[in-house]
């Protein structure tokens, strides 16, 4: 056994940009590394590895967990870099991937540009075969369906996927399309996906889409995880590779190679991890992430330490913030409401003289004004600076120069459409997009129940400290909190991301008429599917499961979550819970009425049940070093690096604010807004009524009053 | 600009989220299947004066002309207060039809009535004489039969007025649907009672006044721009929807348009057209205005705030007692919002492409066959009991556009893409039926230099006990027409299939009773084509060749694209050759035919 001491562990994370870099481990301070991502994303890994370990002062034989976020499956959808797939569906429903939902993104827009099929035309093929709503089986898979589809597809393709009606209540017809395309012994498919294992719930152009996704993406997750495990090896990294999935846990490459439609968030959801880890070191349990970057901003909310996490989403989207413009998946992932504001967001004036701001964004290239890239449109960072809530110093720590005359030459063009001052302008700017994700963030709390003038916030990304103070101001949220060293945030997340597995099932249930033992049948035969999974990963001896059910009024088209129990299992297998009809029906009503403010007198029933398995031992672990310490007022303030004239939101007027540097900044001293405190990647604003502090652990915390 | 042009966005942006908020509280606390699913419902925000304000996404036949609406709580409520609410389904009264039971909630601020929140929503059943919420064939409204309201009050200090509750739950067929339906419009009108309140507490009633005049004015100059593009002058249409037994020779339609671009100004007078008629296809001020102005939605700009500003540049004449007006009591409007209301969005949008290459659309799939029944019977799995919903399983092909081709999964004109198609697997679930296919109809697109979009073929029965099903196939006789050369979609059709197979025809307007073992087969409508089908890009006829849309037959004969096999792989391709010949062939000859006659279409 290895020396406790010098364990090491290494997270990865792949972005569009950079790929970053962390090491971790006993024996010193985490090191931190950034490197370009590059086409071949695993050379990129390879060289931030090296890059890592050597100034972290470890070997490769020390590594203990090798974690890793990336793009690649996300990509690959946008891309459309997959693998050749056919699709067999049930005869007379060829067209679904076409047919879809029949939801519109725009009323009067005739031009709807909706996503291809990642399935080509000819590949969309019916199988005679049926099952009923309760599962069984009309019409069973004949031999020579088989030996027909067999003929139809053979040679031509590297995946396949099945999705046939009701396939989510009995996968036996699925099962032996995929037994006889795999006994013929010409078929050299590797990858078969079926819906009854990718995704067995109700609504079958989901199912479908989200079976055909997990086919398109295997062959090329499976090769790049080939690849990044060898290379592994190849360094002297005998250690695991584990791969951070859309819903926060990791999982070993045999699972994400069996389900890469998994993988598609895989660096969001180590953000939220990430917020979700400071929340807890602060003592909040219920808070709004806010991570505002450079084209987009991405609010999301954590409850009870944990990040809300939704069963449905859509990727590849033609029209990046329209819902209904993307390709629609059932699974799970870290439910983020992301819009088109962020510091690269152009402001411009619509055709009628109204100020807009974003989604299109001045990206990296040419960049905001003050870059001197070449961008002549004003964007939220020239306003920010403009507005001296920005230093023309302090951007990188005073590493990169930014030109603050050419960020209001943009401004000035702009407002003299809008009869407004380069000031007034940039005030604008500032004012619509805190509007704007004020808005988003509001819609997304209430729209979960969720009053926002209850949740705390943690703030993070280049631009979203600029921004936090005028945001939590418009949403009533009374404090807030930015984690230290916020620019490689994902990849600390990954270090502190739980592993775990998940099993779900539809299976419709009138709560009047399941036996309490009926239902932990169910409950337990997912949570054993789960814990098989989990159990080849890791240690058992820390692992919790969580049973849950998407309920509904009979009749309703929309399911609640409803968590019906947590347990861990070292209690003992022996001591099963106990589940009542009467319990679930109670917990559905209070979570319906948190929802809809009302619970109605109606009939119960279960659609779709589901258990998440987690080993919270790197959660607990990582729990140590709590923010404990209170604000103190002090009679000898610290003296500030400079002062300036910067945009008070709250008296919509200029005021005189010191200026701080984050790290020089002494702990727990409270004070006074307005106030500006420096990090080294982003800029911490606070208006005239805020109070913060420094923790002992680095960060930030702001209290409003 | 008299108002911070900043507050102006943010203010904007408020609203959009309160009727958002609106919408998401009805679509997930419905209870029926047409509401949950199918997302037939839409929320508004309506000034104290009877001005739209703001509108959730929603089908514009549903959501056009909801100021109607509110007019009538004033004068036959004088003592209005906050806690109040009324129910609104009078066709007569300003409503759509009476199948859209409307929540109206006046929203006080300092004690003065600043906005009405509106939750329109499609009854699953409202009572009518049978079971169905489209009577085709009704005479008049006793025909019909529903419980008319006529803004009546329902709700008092924010509690029900039980009489009118228990009148709906004796006669509505599916009483508890009902009322889960229609506390889940309560539910939406009452958060939008409160989010209109806090804006005003935040931001006083004197800004939020000056607000929506500033809002209405910035609207009425986005589509005064808008308009500035279109062709000067005046213009007729004419389209006819089928006849049926009802109305023998059909009903003609007739639409006049005068724009002026410099004023920035549309006139759409609907006048001219018959009187009432005895059927239930008569219009309300409400859809003949929406349609009208949902045609001229489709022909420009789609990025305007749809809001009473806006629709100040379009001004639409009614004429009461006229089938496209305003109806006279006792006239039906059962079937108000779908087919004639379609025909008049689809003669507008057509209109404007016939005066100009390069606007408006082909016109789009009408009515709805039997992929939108209402299904109606018992369910043996639960204990028998009664079942009574309109189901959207199919689709309809839009009309083609000058710059692409018509939308495949359009349903209706009326609807604007905003409903939700059902899942199959849910509708098995809840009703005993098989569904037994849903395929894109091969050949149904209307050819064009852009295309329609096809219709679909949809079959399905019950399974061990009777189902009735109610449907209004209207575009058998005239299916949607092409524009400008372009081919019209392919017709509507309906027939059964017994258990042996056997096929007999039904009436496109009817209703059937399925046998076990029985198979209603709905074809769907495709939508009309745009310009010449000879000038449609090759490779885009190859590529529906390949999704099996076109039949290879068709992409000879009528866009004159011939398809070979590839020698190495067998894959089809253009044969580029013969296309060009054939291509010139078939000009030439559709040249001197148009010398005798006129255009195909």
């Amino acid at each position: 056994m290895k020396n406790e001491d010098s364990r090491v562990t290494i997270g990865v994370d792949i972005g569009g940009t950079f790929t970053d870099v962390v090491v971790s481990g006993g024996k010193g301070v985490p090191v931190t590394r950034k490197v370009l991502t590059t086409d071949k994303q695993e050379m990129g890994v390879f060289a931030g590895i090296r890059d890592g370990l050597h100034a972290f002062g470890g070997s490769a034989q020390d590594v203990e967990r090798v974690l890793h976020a990336t793009t690649l499956a996300t990509n690959a959808l946008i891309e459309r870099k997959g693998g050749r797939t056919a699709l067999l569906t049930t005869d007379g429903f060829e067209d679904i991937l076409r047919l879809g939902r029949e939801r519109a993104y725009d009323t009067y827009d005739l031009r709807l540009d909706l996503p291809e099929p990642l399935v080509a035309d000819e590949l969309r093929l019916g199988v005679r075969e049926r099952v009923s709503a309760e599962g069984t089986v009309i019409q069973a898979v004949s031999a020579e369906e088989g030996e027909r589809i067999y003929r139809s597809v053979a040679g031509t393709i590297d995946a396949v996927a099945v999705c046939f009606l009701h396939a989510y209540r009995n996968g036996v017809n699925e099962r032996a399309i995929r037994e006889f395309l795999r006994a013929n012994a010409g078929f050299d498919v590797q990858y078969i996906s079926i819906s009854s294992e990718v995704a067995p719930e109700v609504r079958e152009y989901e199912r479908t889409s989200t079976t055909v996704a997990n086919a398109y993406l295997q062959p090329v997750v499976a090769r790049y995880l080939h690849v990044l495990e060898e290379g592994l090896r190849a360094t002297g990294i005998a250690a695991p590779l584990l791969v951070m999935l859309s819903d926060t846990h990791l999982v070993d490459t045999e699972r994400a190679r069996a389900f890469p439609v998994r993988l598609i968030e895989s660096g969001p959801a180590a953000g939220v991890i990430a917020a979700a880890h400071t929340a807890r070191q602060n003592g909040l349990p219920n808070v709004l992430s806010f991570d505002m970057g450079g084209t987009t901003a991405k609010l999301g909310t954590i409850i009870d330490f944990t990040p809300s996490v939704a069963t449905e989403f859509e990727a590849a989207r033609t029209k990046r913030f329209t819902k209904w413009s993307g390709i629609p998946l059932k699974a799970p992932v870290v439910e983020l409401i992301e819009i088109g504001a962020g510091g690269g967001s152009i402001a411009a004036v619509d055709k009628l003289g109204l100020l807009r701001v974003g989604p299109e964004s001045a990206g990296a290239t040419p960049g905001p004004a003050c870059y001197g890239g070449g961008g002549t449109e004003p964007t939220v960072t020239d306003a920010d600076l403009a507005l001296g809530l920005l230093g023309s110093d302090s951007f990188l720590g005073g590493e990169m120069h930014v030109d603050v005359a050419a960020a209001r030459r943009a401004l000035d063009v702009l407002g003299q459409k809008l009869g407004l001052s380069d000031l007034d302008t940039a005030a604008g700017i500032f004012d619509v997009v805190n509007e704007t994700m004020a808005q988003a963030g509001r819609l997304h709390a209430i729209e979960r129940g969720l009053d926002p003038t209850r949740l705390a916030m943690v703030a993070f990304g280049g631009a979203g400290p600029v921004h936090a103070y005028a945001v939590a101001r418009r949403l009533g949220v009374s404090q807030i909190v930015v984690p230290p060293s916020a620019g490689v945030l994902s990849a600390t997340g990954l270090l502190v991301s739980p592993m775990g597995t998940d099993a779900a099932r539809t299976d419709v249930q009138a709560l009047a008429e399941i036996t309490d033992d009926e239902m932990v049948g169910i409950f337990k035969s997912l949570e054993n599917s789960a814990l098989d999974e989990l159990s080849r990963m890791c240690d058992m001896s820390t692992v919790v499961t969580q049973w849950l059910a998407d309920a509904r009024y009979e009749g309703q088209g929309y399911e609640v979550l409803v968590s019906v129990v947590e347990r861990a299992l070292d209690h003992g297998e022996a001591d099963s819970p106990r589940v009542s009809a009467a319990a679930v029906g109670s917990l559905f009503e209070e979570q319906y009425e948190l929802l809809y403010g009302r619970s109605l007198s109606l009939p119960i029933e279960i659609v779709t049940w589901r258990v998440i398995a987690t080993n919270v031992e790197e959660t607990r672990k990582k729990d140590v070093s709590h923010a404990t310490q209170r604000p103190r007022t002090c009679k000898s303030k610290p003296a500030p690096r400079t002062k300036r004239q910067c945009y008070d939101s709250d008296a919509r007027g200029f005021i005189e604010a010191p200026v701080f540097r984050a790290e020089s900044l002494p702990e727990a001293i409270a004070l006074d807004g307005p106030v500006i405190v420096e990090q080294h990647d982003s800029t911490l604003v606070v208006g005239s009524r805020g109070l913060v502090h420094k923790n002992e652990l680095g960060g930030l915390h702001v209290e409003l009053s | 600009m008299s108002m911070d042009p900043v507050l102006l966005a943010v203010l904007a942006n408020r609203l959009d989220a309160i009727v958002r908020e609106m919408d998401n509280t009805l679509l997930r606390s419905a209870r029926s299947a047409i509401l949950a699913m199918s997302r037939d419902f839409s929320c508004s925000i309506v000034t104290s004066d009877n001005q739209l304000l703001a509108a959730s996404e929603a089908a514009p036949v549903h959501v056009i002309g909801s100021e109607f609406l509110t007019a009538p709580i004033s004068k036959f409520h004088p003592d209005y207060q906050a806690g109040d609410a009324f129910l609104h389904n009078d066709p007569y009264l300003g409503n759509t039809h009476p199948a859209d039971h409307t929540i109206l909630v006046p929203v006080f601020h300092d004690g003065k009535h600043l906005f009405t929140a509106c939750a329109k929503a499609h009854m699953a059943d409202i009572g009518n004489s049978e079971p169905t919420t489209y009577m085709p064939s009704a005479t008049d409204v006793y025909k019909e039969g529903a419980l008319i309201f006529p803004c009546v009050q329902v709700q008092r200090d924010y509690r029900d007025i039980s009489d009118v509750i228990r009148m709906c739950q004796r006669r509505i067929r599916v009483p508890d649907l009902w009322y889960g339906d229609y506390l889940a419009q309560i539910g939406a009108a009452r958060i939008g009672e409160r989010r209109m309140k806090e804006l005003a507490e935040r931001h006083g009633t004197e800004s939020i006044e000056a607000f929506i005049e500033e809002w209405f004015d910035y609207s009425e100059r986005r589509m005064a721009h808008a308009l500035r593009d279109l062709p000067s002058g005046r213009y007729k249409g004419d389209t006819s929807h089928d006849p049926f037994d009802a109305v023998p020779d059909g009903i003609p339609l007739t639409v006049e348009i005068a724009i002026d671009p410099d004023l920035g100004m549309v006139d759409i007078d609907l006048r001219d057209n018959i009187d009432n008629v005895p059927a239930g296809l008569n219009q309300t001020q409400a859809t003949a205005m929406a349609s009208v102005v949902t045609g001229v939605l489709n022909s420009i700009d789609p990025d305007i705030p749809h809001n009473a500003g806006a629709f100040r540049r379009v001004r639409v004449h009614l004429r009461e007692g006229c089938v496209a007006g305003i109806p006279k009591f006792p006239a039906s409007c059962s079937v108000a919002t779908t087919n004639v209301a379609d025909r008049l969005v689809n003669v507008t949008q057509r209109m404007f492409a016939e005066i100009n290459d390069g606007f408006g659309a082909a016109e789009g799939g009408t009515g709805l066959g039997p992929g939108f029944a209402v299904i109606s019977g018992t369910d043996s799995r639960r204990g028998g009991e009664a079942y009574v919903n309109e189901i959207f399983i199919a689709s309809q092909g839009g009309g083609a556009s000058p710059w692409c081709d018509g939308w495949l999964t359009y349903l209706v004109p009326g609807s604007g893409g905003m409903m939700y198609k059902d899942s199959i697997e849910m509708v098995e679930q809840k009703y005993p039926l098989y569904v037994k296919e849903v395929r894109i109809h091969q050949d149904s697109e209307g050819a064009g230099r852009t295309r329609g979009a096809p219709g679909t073929f949809c079959v399905y029965g019950p399974r061990d006990t009777s189902m009735r099903a109610f449907y209004v196939a209207d575009s058998h006789v005239y299916p949607p027409a092409g524009v400008r050369g372009g081919w019209a979609g392919g017709r509507a059709d309906v027939w059964k299939l017994d258990s042996s197979g056997d096929r007999t025809d039904l009436a496109p307007i009817g209703d059937v009773i399925l046998e076990p073992g029985e198979w209603i087969v709905g074809v769907h409508v495709g939508g009309g084509g745009y310009g010449d089908p000879l000038e449609r890009e090759a490779e885009a006829v190859l590529k529906d060749v390949l999704e099996g849309w076109v039949s290879e037959k068709k992409a000879r004969e009528v866009y004159g694209v011939v398809m070979s096999s590839q020698p190495d792989d067998g894959s089809l391709a253009v044969d580029w050759n013969r296309t060009k010949d054939l291509r010139h062939q078939q000009m030439q000859s559709s040249a001197m035919a148009s010398q005798q006659a006129d255009s195909p279409q």
